[in-house]
């Protein structure tokens, strides 16, 4: 899909329009971008440590301006945009003074997840998803603006690790993907003014170094779904008889050639009604199917095509990525995810994903 | 046959860069850092190159400051490449020594013109054949 470029890139609307697209270009891109991304990680995470590091600013500043510089041949626009404001927030940190909190570096990780999120979508069909991140870019401009509503609140010490050290081939812990989960949460609860406790188990599992980076963008979207989705606000939870501090565990276990992983929230659970009524609207099973259907097969429903809107619960918070993008990503991983939901007590998704594919890494084309 | 270095640490940067300068009867080379870019002007001076600002290790201006320095280092016609946010440093480079800037992303049609107008070209309009064949 080629969309219109908004009006702020005037001449790319102009190359748009006369330029024939380099098709050819798209696997380099690929390959281009996803190291980018990938080295981002590693300096944003290395920045949270290390706020006043001039060469770490400069180096995640210049990965995202390639990535965007990048887009713009290729007509990659959703992408392009993405890039342009997480630019702009690392460029408010490099020259504006803003302080690098962790609620901050969180929301750019968010944000390199969505764009690692697109980028998938694009490796399988070289063309971008059909949908828009408004969210996430209203979220990163605020930011520039200096909204944090708290800066001075670091993660415990405990989720605290060495940045990961990029490009090894070999087995290495799942706990390097994890390093950043903390700072996803601190974000999210500073969001949706909610309490959130990360609890992490299972660290030391170990898999691929490739299949690390491929996972930590479904990892980060099953936060934030169960973050935004599943756990009430303190107050709600109180009336519910929960503590006012919602709970994320995530597990990793290994079993032969896979890796298990549990992300398990203690939130409301699934809103049955609401999916039932988008099956119906949405026209993907008959009322007469639907009646016959367990509480169990409804659920799975929030992985199918084109099921999430704005409004429903398979949403992510992001507006323009759902559930069935998710679940593609990780059928592409040649994994499964599952979901099991208990109203009141919370959802769980299982996913189960190969610790190597070496098959991934090599672009389709 | 003239020649033409490419500047850029992007790869896709470099590929298109290329195509549209071979399409157009020059030589390419390619340099990923100002570094390497002036590893290769100290062995064989191009008589152009498309020089990006935003490089690891060395970047763009540093380069050319060290270029024009050069013996021989003013003969090079100079094309910095920039995108739209960094307007404000494409003075700076005139200022370091470029002799035209271009926009990213930019395509044949814009290299074109803008060789045209460095004198590497003849311009296609008046019939003239291409100064570089």
């Amino acid at each position: 899909m080629v969309e219109t470029p908004p009006a702020f890139y005037p001449h790319c609307v102009a190359l748009t329009l006369r330029q024939k697209p380099m098709d050819d270009l798209i696997p380099d891109f690929i390959i281009e971008t996803a190291e980018g991304l990938q080295e981002l990680d590693g300096d944003l995470l290395a920045l949270a440590q290390q706020p006043g590091d001039a060469g770490l600013l400069a180096s995640a500043f210049r990965h995202l301006h390639t990535i965007k510089g990048n887009c713009g041949f290729v007509h990659f626009s959703r992408l392009q945009i993405m890039a342009h404001h997480a630019e702009n927030l690392v460029a408010c940190f490099r020259d504006e003074g803003l302080s690098i909190t962790p609620a901050r570096v969180g929301l750019l990780l968010e944000a390199i997840d969505r764009m690692r999120v697109i980028l998938a979508f694009i490796t399988a069909h070289h063309a971008e998803p059909e949908g828009a991140d408004d969210d996430l870019i209203a979220r990163l401009d605020k930011a520039c603006a200096g909204h944090d509503p708290h800066t001075s609140d670091l993660p415990p010490a405990r989720f605290i690790h060495t940045p990961p050290s990029y490009n090894k081939a070999g087995l290495q812990p799942i706990s390097k993907a994890w390093a950043r989960l903390p700072y996803i949460v601190r974000s999210l609860s500073a969001e949706l003014d909610k309490k959130i406790d990360l609890v992490m188990t299972g660290e030391d599992t170990e898999l691929d170094a490739r299949m690390l980076d491929l996972i930590k963008a479904p990892l980060t979207h099953m936060i934030r779904n169960s973050g935004d989705h599943g756990i009430e606000r303190p107050s709600e939870r109180l009336k519910a008889g929960k503590p006012e501090t919602g709970t994320i565990r995530v597990h990793a276990a290994r079993r032969n050639d896979y890796i298990l992983l549990e992300i398990a929230d203690d939130g409301q659970g699934l809103n049955l009604d609401l999916i039932r009524a988008t099956i119906l609207t949405k026209n993907l099973a008959s009322p007469a199917e639907v009646a016959e259907m367990s509480a169990n097969e409804i659920q799975q429903f929030i992985f199918n095509a084109g099921f999430s809107t704005a409004s429903s619960i398979s949403s992510i918070s992001g507006r323009g990525v759902g559930m069935d993008v998710v679940r593609s990503h990780i059928e592409d991983l040649g994994g499964t995810i599952e979901l099991v939901s208990t109203a009141g007590q919370g959802a769980t998704f299982n996913i189960k994903i190969p610790c190597t594919n070496g098959d991934y890494a090599q672009v389709k084309s | 046959m003239k020649s033409c270095l490419v500047v850029d640490d992007s790869r896709v940067v470099r590929k298109v860069a290329r195509r549209i300068i071979e399409e157009l009867g020059f030589l390419c080379e390619e340099a990923q850092d100002g570094q390497k870019a002036f590893e290769i002007c100290t062995t064989q001076m191009p008589d152009f190159m498309l020089l990006d600002w935003n490089m690891p290790i060395m970047s763009g201006i540093e380069f050319l400051e060290k270029l024009r320095a050069m013996p021989n280092g003013k003969h090079p016609q100079v094309i910095f490449c920039t995108t739209e946010n960094d307007l404000a440093h494409i003075q700076r480079a005139m200022m370091a020594g470029a002799n035209e800037y271009i926009m990213k992303p930019f395509d044949s049609d814009i290299v074109r013109s803008k060789l045209v107008q460095i004198g590497m070209l003849e311009d296609i309009e008046t019939g003239k054949i291409y100064e570089s064949r």
